[in-house]
């Protein structure tokens, strides 16, 4: 290790970096002036991915949760993939999915489909039965029954486990970009440690920190706005 | 009285298996009702009388024997018997409005409007108007078990189903719930099988009073209740029909510790 090389910044030089990172102006290398272009690759694959396990995972939480049968027949499967750590994946999505942004992707999808799908499981067996016998009697049955009823009643827990699905697409990001992507936030946190620049891996770390927060707050905008309707269920 | 038959159960026996044991909750039991007749279900817990009225909603089914509407056997739930439930079981994500129209929007044979306008004007029958837009959170107990009711009529089931709808209520609420109940059905016709454990409210409320007795639950007895309407609860005819009821619901149970001392 080169001597005099500092391990760990100083507040005022990951500032610095921060400030170069997003305006340039300071070091002007390939990094300055490059935050949204790589914040957007981020997010871009974090809600790929995101969107991706939302959508096979609430359709699927909602039919396991509800059919016996199928819960029977899904559950052994599911049960022994989830115990795999989502970076054990990592080597074979390469296999799949070749050095790039799918295979970030579909890291992103591993790690929010397994809360997203288990809340949904959990909310639509957690319902109080007599709302089912309440819409049958009423007359609903089918794919109503899905989208009337059971949907709405496990919503709550569908919102939990996508916020918690959420922020491991954000911590998956980091994984999904060692994967030899060009651009991204993982990316350049990957980057700054072949470099050596420790400024620049925590300059990463924040916006990824930040980034993550605020889209947080927006998934709990939602949430209170969709459950208006139960406010114990407000984040 | 020489009528058709309308709900008909015959020969009904329930027993639920949990893990090893067998427990018998309903022993041959038959039971006519006619066409708009207030029945109460009356008997100590445990007398099968709410697994009865699940049964006639169409929740469970006998392990063996029928119970049939106009003849027609009953194989699930279905729109011509609705449920009152004690908790309710209001849809907590819609409004007062979206729970009683939920029914009638299930018809494809109703446009919106006709939805819309049946909503409202059972709505406005339960008195809801000012609260047809707030969510069942923001309702009392009383006004949950309104829209309840609502939510059935409006379906326009000729059966109403009610496990102990009021026992949840406090005592000023459900003498005002029991007189617009009276007073709804006799305006609807309606034929109603009441569940309750009070002797008084099925004295109140009923035509006939059927007491069922536990282990196995089967029918006691099936009293007439031939007191006039409006009932006055401090009458003496009042208190002499709720006396004799009670002697008929205790006279099994309080057998067994007499025996058990022995």
């Amino acid at each position: 290790m080169a001597s005099g090389t500092k391990l760990v910044p100083t507040p005022y030089m990951v500032a610095l970096m921060m400030k170069d990172f997003a305006f340039g102006g300071v070091y002007d290398d390939a990094f300055s002036g490059t935050i949204l272009t790589h914040l957007f690759a981020s997010m871009q694959r974090v809600y790929g991915g995101f969107f991706l396990a939302a959508a096979i995972g609430i359709p699927l939480g909602l039919l396991i949760g509800k059919m016996p049968f199928l819960r029977a027949l899904l559950d052994p499967t599911l049960s022994l993939l989830r115990p795999i750590p989502v970076t054990a994946w990592l080597p074979l999505s390469m296999v799949f999915f070749g050095l790039g942004p799918r295979s970030a992707v579909f890291l992103v999808f591993l790690g929010a489909f397994y809360p997203i799908l288990l809340n949904t499981i959990f909310g639509v067996r957690s319902v109080d039965g007599k709302l089912f016998e309440a819409a049958a009697m009423l007359g609903c049955d089918g794919s109503r029954m899905f989208r009337e009823v059971v949907l709405p009643a496990a919503l709550p827990a569908i919102f939990n486990g996508l916020r918690l699905g959420h922020g491991f697409a954000w911590i998956l990001i980091v994984v999904g970009e060692m994967t030899g992507v060009p651009t991204g936030l993982g990316s350049v946190i990957m980057d700054g440690r072949t470099l050596s620049r420790p400024d620049l891996v925590i300059t990463g770390m924040i916006v990824i920190g930040v980034a993550g927060f605020l889209c947080d707050r927006i998934i709990v905008a939602i949430n209170n706005r969709v459950l208006r309707w139960s406010p114990q269920h407000h984040g | 009285m020489g009528e058709r038959p309308f709900l008909k159960i015959e020969n009904v026996n329930k027993t639920f298996v949990i893990g090893e044991e067998r427990v018998e909750a309903l022993h041959h039991v038959d039971l006519v009702v006619n066409k708009g007749e207030f029945v109460c279900l009356i008997g100590a817990s445990g007398c099968g009388k709410s697994t009865l009225l699940r049964i006639i909603a169409g929740f469970e089914k006998p392990t063996s024997g029928e119970v049939s509407v106009y003849g027609a056997p009953i194989t699930g739930p279905g729109s011509d018997r609705g449920m009152v439930f004690q908790d309710f079981a209001l849809f907590p994500w819609m409004t007062v409005r979206e729970n009683i129209a939920f029914g009638p929007s299930q018809k494809r044979e109703l446009t919106k409007d006709q939805v819309r306008e049946r909503a409202e004007s059972y709505i406005e029958m339960v008195g809801l108007q000012k609260f047809a837009d707030r969510f069942p959170y923001q309702l009392s107990g009383g006004m949950k078990q309104r829209v309840a009711i609502a939510r059935v009529l409006a379906n326009e089931a000729s059966i109403l189903l009610m496990d102990e709808p009021f026992g949840a209520l406090d005592a000023l609420t459900r003498e005002q719930l029991q007189e617009e109940l009276l007073q709804i059905w006799e305006r609807t016709q309606l034929t109603v099988v009441f569940v309750t454990h009070s002797v008084e409210e099925a004295t109140l409320l009923a035509d006939r009073v059927v007491v069922m007795t536990a282990g196995p639950g089967k029918i006691e007895a099936d009293v007439r209740v031939r007191l006039a309407r409006p009932r006055d609860v401090s009458a003496p005819d009042f208190n002499e029909m709720r006396r004799s009821l009670t002697e008929r619901l205790t006279s099994h149970v309080s057998r067994r510790p007499l025996r058990n001392a022995a």
